[in-house]
């Protein structure tokens, strides 16, 4: 007891002499100033040593109110002694005063990375000092790893910066090491860390982690200097872990942060790779040619710290700002955080977190977006219905001017379904490439359809080029179309009227029948079941473009019905001009004459209009008929590749009886025209 | 031991980055490691009196290839960032640290004070490896242990040393682990200096004194029983007035707690029936209830429903329980807990009924 006092004394009065100073361990020794730093259990203070007359910051740990085992923070204040490495923040020395724990440390005048950026820099730092910052931590961390810790808590909120510049990664409160069995553990187990930040191996559970956690957290951390804050941030923990696990993994953005330089981009996606295995270590990090740019401690003093007001009035300015938020019920970043935190450690204590809880939770996500997408379609199936009633309303009256009215109603509605189309196909193709790549199915979902979840997804460069294609493919699309009915025409325009009257006898019932039986399978099609939902992305993905072409050939199908009542119409003017020619004729055989010969002229032209009309829409309905069949069968592939047999046997009786019911009906309308 | 409080050593790492950068290339086996660490090691034990104002040179080469030679060894123990260590080198490597009349354990703990601070983690994390290893199925190092006691001695006079207590600490509770070590250092006179380096000023050095002297009273049972068999008449009271009346908050809630540990456990039943029969032990534990702390509270109970359930409770005890028995009883009705625990609850309504049937 005496011999320590009696070196503790010798050694202040030394001062600097000895490789490493002594720092007085009495709480006499120092005086606490301003609050610079507040945790769960802990305040930070500047503080003066009085014996060396030096500013230092000194941590007051409450032992009553920490839940953390003491073992915890005896571990905690022993790694932090033992640091001796520019980059990693150490302890000068540590000591109980009654409930407490002081622990005496450099004081760093900056403060954190998260602090200054809060302050002045919203939008992330430049690059240059981006990779300065970052090069610095990357040397805290291969010193870490060397001694076998893992930090687990990397990010600008646990970086600091010192009035000369120089960098530090501090905050030990999670760590652990790898060595402390004496042994080489291959890994650890425990579920720690920021969400935001937490590597996808610590989440998964499955094969435990090791240091490349923290090269995952690195790379996060590198986003968050870049734009401000970290990707997925304004989530909700558990939505954050769903994401990491599940999302591909964040990165810049090529088109969207183009200020920065290809260097940092590779840089961070060498981090974010989901396996641990693949990502380079710290020492390997430092060899990339992002941190040739990088410059000295003076560089971040200068860009940074100049012109800064004080750590303590920078901390009691972004409380204020804390509170003026709370007063306005909006919730401030801190209480934000803190309030995730909370939910966050909730999540940990009642959530069971195996791999299985979470990919049926990710499925739930799935059916909800289901559920956005079907209303959706819903909509739009019920504006069409209302655009084809008003033209129905209208029928009986006035047939010459209806039949102007209609032609140009034809001409609208094609322009429609044309643009709808164009939008709808580039997008489609689209949705595939990035299912392929991405299994990425709520994403998809969400960006076609407008839904209200936004998740933002970054294009990679190769979705680029497929744009273009699709829009070919397009255009090739549209001159397929227009070729056959040319032909049609050529060959219907020779064939007899009688032949026209047959045609019109099969027609109605047939076409009829068909959209009836569409619209009355629409509801059990629109409402997808919880299995269907869970299964495989690609199969919800071509669930999706069934209903869409589904939806268009029954919009074709109402067409071709009104070109039918067209046609009826045209008949029945057919008629009374034959009433009429007798009675003229009597008076007059040249006049009625004349009469029959322009009646039979205009009748003749209607009909060429409407065999025109009818023959494409025909074409059409063959096209989309088609495409429905190639559709079910991809379907049906992919469905038997996941072992769902039943699914695929449904699927086939619901098609073919839509189909039967339609052969019945017709041949029964088929018989009645004959008897008439 | 003499010689100098702090290496000598200047700019050593430095030096050392670019010794590892000039010889990377030449990987030497495990056994050629540990002869080359060796010889350094007996150069350094026979020579660090050079330390003061003369600047040996050669010395400190000597230092910065023991510090490479020492990290060597520790990439083959624990691997490096991109590989795991290989069992068969490890093996070689601990054979030939451990073989006869080559002392390399003890040259390594006695020159240790003599390195930087990143030599000595290295040298602690390479001694907590090999305390593990296993050489054909043998623990080589307990056969090592109990032929050479006498490092015991040197590991427990680190704490005299505040630069190195830490180090010597870890290394002595990896020793430790082996009975025969524990044994040896329960039966010496060093366990009654524990009292007095657990209530250093330093945190660091007083956690960590404490971590060691638990691991004593509770790895080995059997060594421990008979400890406290042998050692009861002065162990307690001396555990009563210098920890759990201690005026250091973080004592008496360390030694409230292992107190707890060592009397629950079965092998201490002896023990256990001795100490809550005494009247002395109930009114510190009493005192201890009233503790403004609920984490002493808590650790304080796990030792007080002890003396309410012994079936052979003597007068005196007896009589302090039925004079304080409204007041136990009030207090435990408002003792709670943050998180809810059966076995806590189970355990309160038993003390009640005890209590409550006096």
């Amino acid at each position: 007891m005496a011999k320590a006092w009696e070196k503790v004394a010798t050694a202040a009065g030394l001062g600097g002499s000895g490789e490493r100073r002594k720092y007085p361990i009495r709480v006499e020794d120092y005086e606490l100033y301003e609050e610079i730093g507040q945790g769960v259990s802990a305040i930070v203070y500047r503080s003066l040593c009085k014996p060396l007359d030096e500013i230092v910051a000194v941590k007051v740990l409450d032992f009553e109110r920490t839940n953390s085992d003491l073992n915890n923070i005896m571990r905690e204040a022993q790694t932090m002694i033992l640091i001796d490495q520019p980059n990693v923040m150490k302890a000068h020395c540590s000591f109980t005063n009654n409930h407490s724990l002081w622990v005496v440390m450099p004081y760093m005048a900056g403060g954190s990375c998260l602090h200054i950026m809060k302050s002045v820099y919203p939008d992330g730092f430049e690059e240059a000092v981006i990779a300065t910052v970052l090069r610095e931590v990357l040397k805290g961390l291969e010193y870490l790893h060397h001694h076998g810790h893992i930090h687990r808590d990397v990010k600008a909120g646990n970086i600091l910066v010192d009035s000369r510049g120089v960098v530090k990664l501090g905050d030990f409160g999670v760590s652990a090491c790898l060595f402390d069995s004496g042994d080489r553990q291959r890994a650890r187990n425990t579920f720690v860390g920021t969400p935001c930040w937490m590597a996808p191996e610590v989440m998964e559970q499955l094969h435990g982690y090791d240091f490349k956690a923290d090269i995952w957290s690195f790379g996060i951390t590198a986003l968050e200097l870049a734009h401000g804050h970290a990707p997925f941030s304004k989530f909700p923990p558990m939505k954050v872990l769903l994401m990491t696990l599940q999302n591909a993994p964040p990165g810049l953005d090529y088109e969207r942060d183009k200020k920065f330089s290809r260097h940092f981009k590779q840089m961070v996606a060498m981090c974010l790779v989901k396996d641990p295995s693949k990502r380079p270590t710290a020492k390997k990090l430092l060899k990339q040619p992002f941190f040739k740019q990088a410059r000295s401690s003076d560089f971040i003093s200068r860009k940074l710290l100049e012109g800064l007001p004080g750590l303590g009035a920078r901390y009691l300015a972004l409380k204020e700002k804390d509170e003026v938020l709370l007063s306005q019920k909006k919730m401030p970043d801190g209480q934000k955080e803190e309030i995730s935190q909370d939910e966050y450690k909730r999540g940990i204590s009642s959530w069971n977190f195996d791999m299985d809880d979470l990919k049926s939770q990710a499925s739930l996500i799935t059916e909800c977006d289901d559920s956005i997408s079907c209303k959706d379609s819903d909509a739009s199936c019920f504006y069409d219905l209302d655009t084809i009633l008003p033209e129905r309303a209208t029928g009986p009256h006035m047939s010459r001017v209806f039949s102007i009215k209609y032609d140009t109603d034809t001409e609208y509605i094609n322009a429609q379904d044309y643009k709808r189309g164009t939008c709808k196909w580039p997008g489609q193709e689209t949705q595939l490439h990035r299912n392929s790549k991405h299994q990425i199915n709520i994403h998809n979902r969400d960006k076609c359809n407008g839904g209200p979840l936004q998740v933002a997804d970054e294009p990679s460069p190769e979705a680029v080029p497929k744009v273009p294609k699709s829009s070919a493919a397009n255009v090739e699309d549209h001159d397929d179309r227009s070729k056959p009915p040319l032909i049609q025409q050529r060959g219907r325009f020779k064939v007899t009227p009688g032949h026209v009257e047959l045609d019109k006898a099969h027609s109605p019932g047939l076409q009829k029948s068909h959209s009836m039986q569409a619209i009355s399978h629409l509801p059990s099609l629109s409402i997808p079941s919880s299995i269907e939902a869970a299964s495989t992305i690609i199969g919800g993905s071509l669930y999706m473009q069934l209903y869409n072409v589904l939806q268009t050939n029954m919009l074709q199908r109402e067409q071709i019905l009104h070109a039918m009542k067209q046609l009826s119409g045209c008949d029945m003017a057919m008629t009374s001009p034959a009433c009429i020619a007798p009675a003229s004729r009597a008076s007059s055989p040249s006049s009625a004459l004349s009469i029959d010969r322009s009646l039979l002229e205009a009748a003749h032209e209607k009909e060429k209009e409407l065999v025109n009309e009818i023959t494409e829409l025909q074409w059409r309905l063959v096209c989309s008929q088609d495409e429905i069949q190639r559709l079910k069968a991809k379907a049906a592939q992919i469905w038997n590749s996941t072992g769902r047999i039943e699914k695929v046997c449904v699927n086939n009786k619901v098609f073919g009886g839509v189909e039967m019911e339609t052969f019945g009906i017709s041949d029964k309308k088929n018989n009645g025209e004959i008897i008439l | 031991m003499a010689g100098c409080l702090w290496p000598c050593v200047t700019g050593g790492g430095a030096a050392a980055d670019g010794a590892g950068s000039l010889f990377r290339s030449k990987a030497r086996g495990p056994v050629e490691v540990v002869r080359h660490a060796r010889e350094l090691l007996a150069f350094l034990a026979e020579n660090h009196d050079a330390c003061g104002d003369k600047r040996d040179v050669k010395r400190e080469h000597k230092m910065v290839d023991l510090a490479k030679s020492i990290g060597e060894m520790k990439s083959i123990l624990y691997g490096n960032g991109e590989a795991d260590p290989v069992d068969e080198a490890c093996s070689q490597l601990t054979k030939e640290f451990f073989k006869e009349n080559t002392n390399s354990l003890h040259l390594l703990v006695v020159c240790l004070p003599y390195m930087d601070l990143e030599t000595q983690k290295d040298v602690t994390q390479v001694t907590a490896n090999l305390l593990r290893q296993k050489v054909d199925y043998r623990m080589v190092a307990s056969d090592y242990l109990e032929e050479n006691q006498d490092l015991l001695d040197v590991l427990m006079s680190g704490y005299d040393n505040m630069d190195i207590a830490i180090h010597y600490s870890a290394i002595l509770r990896d020793c430790i682990r082996h009975q025969v070590a524990a044994r040896y250092v329960l039966e010496s006179q060093h366990m009654k200096k524990f009292f007095d380096y657990i209530q250093y000023p330093d945190f660091n050095i007083a956690s960590d004194a404490f971590k060691t002297f638990k691991e004593l009273l509770t790895r080995h049972r059997s060594s421990a029983a008979e400890f406290f068999s042998n050692n009861y008449d002065w162990f307690f009271p001396e555990f009563n007035s210098k920890l759990l009346s201690s005026s250091n908050y973080i004592i008496r809630r360390q030694a409230t707690q292992l107190l707890g540990d060592i009397l629950l456990d079965k092998s201490n039943t002896t023990a256990m029936v001795r100490y809550v029969s005494s009247k002395d032990n109930l009114i510190i534990l009493m005192n201890l209830l009233r503790e403004q702390s609920r984490a002493i509270q808590v650790e304080a109970f796990r030792v007080f429903k002890l003396f309410t359930c012994n079936p052979k409770k003597p007068p005196e005890i007896v009589g302090i329980l039925v004079t304080n028995k409204s007041k136990i009883l009030r207090f435990l009705a408002d003792f709670t807990i943050e998180k809810e625990d059966q076995q806590f609850e189970a355990d309160k309504a038993q003390v009640v009924t005890e209590i409550s049937a006096m």
